[in-house]
């Protein structure tokens, strides 16, 4: 966890204090649970959404976007997550984790967002290119390295598109949430058997795929849409 | 690859959370724009300067014309009952006459009135008693022809309406004052005669005999002073 960003740490509720109080009472919000930050925000504490947002937003980021495959969809989808997290602060009760909660929406989201794209022509990004690789690469890569990463990537990225919508929830959650498998299959709506037992076929796909470099490159390009729990 | 293998890289997996490489899963750089995150925490503080709407309260759809009717079937109920509650309670079989009971509270009510309203209110209780006692004698005559003794009943019935009607003849009369020189105690014999001696200059013989008679009753042995 960082305060590094220039989004943290704006004018809010701590700026009377001195600079030293300041920072101890930050670093005492930063070892706060989730459902306390919430609670807090709930009460009109902006430091701390901020909080829980720094330490929420990559992930939910990286499930939204490994799932939608376009970054205008994945930032109205991650919006709208964080505006229905907005709109629940007063009815949220920490029975569960936050985390489990957050991911619930955005699971739910994506289940609207595919209802609402299959009444509607699908719509390719950049001409089939993988909008994946218009993201700006770390500098501190060398041309071949950069040019073997993105061969073993983009094969991953095109297996993992490729897996059964099911199979891909639940591998995206795994890794990306940091949920357990019994939280997943909540989530999900299927036990914790079940979750694993995609995950397992996931992964075992996905492993194939990086180990015979130059066969899938051009395999399953189109991707599942993900289905309702259950089906 | 065998069974146990995979079962080993399952559980790496399971620790890991990644399959890809350490420095590959370093590059998995997705992060939302600082654009969107500006998006959201603008939305997060707006959030915390508007108050939540409170929820209204919706009543449900019938509760409006439930109520008027509720409100209408208790409004006509108590205004049926308090409109005549005197006929309802007399038709109800085996009940005690509530007029009775108004009778005696108003005779005594009246205990403290003067004697001639008085006079007046007992007779008009009487009437209304006697035509209470007419009706629950009529509804039990009716009630009595359809049972088995009802012969014996009928045999009874004169009996019982004559003296029904004698009692009500002695009640009337026992109402209306009658002015008699006999009953009149504070006449000394010499003052009835002289009153019976006015009566016959006036010429009503008829009350003159029938005070003389009664005054002969009362004073028999005054036969010597009449004589002279």
């Amino acid at each position: 966890m960082s305060f590094s960003n220039d989004w943290v740490l704006e004018a809010g509720p701590l700026d009377w204090c001195s600079p030293p109080e300041r920072t101890r009472k930050v670093r005492a919000m930063e070892s706060e649970d989730d459902a306390g930050l919430m609670a807090r925000y709930a009460q009109g504490d902006m430091r701390a959404f901020e909080l829980l947002y720094s330490r929420h937003r990559s992930a939910l980021y990286r499930y939204l976007a490994r799932h939608a495959r376009d970054p205008e969809v994945t930032n109205d989808l991650f919006q709208e997550v964080w505006s229905k997290v907005i709109a629940n602060r007063s009815r949220y009760e920490p029975r569960a984790k936050f985390r489990t909660f957050l991911f619930r929406i955005a699971h739910n989201c994506f289940i609207d967002h595919y209802r609402r794209q299959s009444l509607r022509p699908k719509q390719e990004y950049a001409d089939g290119e993988d909008w994946e690789d218009a993201l700006p690469a770390p500098a501190h890569e060398s041309p071949d390295t950069r040019a073997e990463h993105a061969e073993l990537m983009v094969r991953y990225r095109k297996t993992l598109n490729a897996l059964p919508a099911e199979q891909r929830d639940v591998f995206l959650l795994y890794e990306e949430s940091g949920l357990s498998l019994d939280e997943i299959g909540a989530i999900t709506g299927v036990g914790m058997e079940t979750a694993k037992s995609r995950l397992r076929y996931a992964l075992a796909k996905l492993r194939a795929a990086l180990a015979t470099p130059s066969t899938q490159s051009d395999a399953g390009a189109h991707a599942t849409p993900l289905q309702e729990p259950g089906i | 690859m065998t069974g146990p293998e995979r079962e080993e890289e399952f559980e790496q997996f399971l620790q890991q959370r990644t399959i890809l490489p350490h420095r590959l899963a370093e590059t998995e750089r997705f992060e939302p724009p600082a654009e969107v995150d500006r998006v959201v925490l603008a939305r997060a503080k707006a959030a915390i300067h508007t108050p939540e709407p409170a929820p209204v309260f919706r009543p449900a759809r019938w509760a409006l014309p439930f109520g008027l009717a509720a409100t209408l079937v208790i409004a006509f109920a108590v205004n049926l009952h308090l409109r005549n509650p005197v006929q309802q309670d007399l038709a109800a079989p085996g009940s005690a006459p509530p007029v009775v009971k108004r009778v005696a509270l108003s005779a005594e009510d009246n205990a403290a009135a003067p004697a001639y309203a008085r006079a007046k209110a007992e007779r008009r209780v009487l009437t209304e008693a006697s035509r209470t006692l007419e009706l629950k004698s009529a509804r039990e005559a009716v009630a009595d022809s359809a049972s088995p003794m009802a012969p014996q009943m009928a045999r009874a019935e004169p009996e019982s309406a004559a003296s029904y009607s004698s009692d009500r003849q002695r009640l009337m009369k026992g109402n209306t004052r009658v002015f008699s020189l006999a009953a009149d105690k504070r006449l000394s014999p010499e003052q009835w005669l002289a009153k019976i001696q006015q009566l016959r200059h006036e010429g009503k013989d008829l009350e003159a005999e029938r005070e003389q008679a009664a005054f002969q009753k009362a004073y028999p042995n005054y036969r010597a002073n009449t004589a002279d």
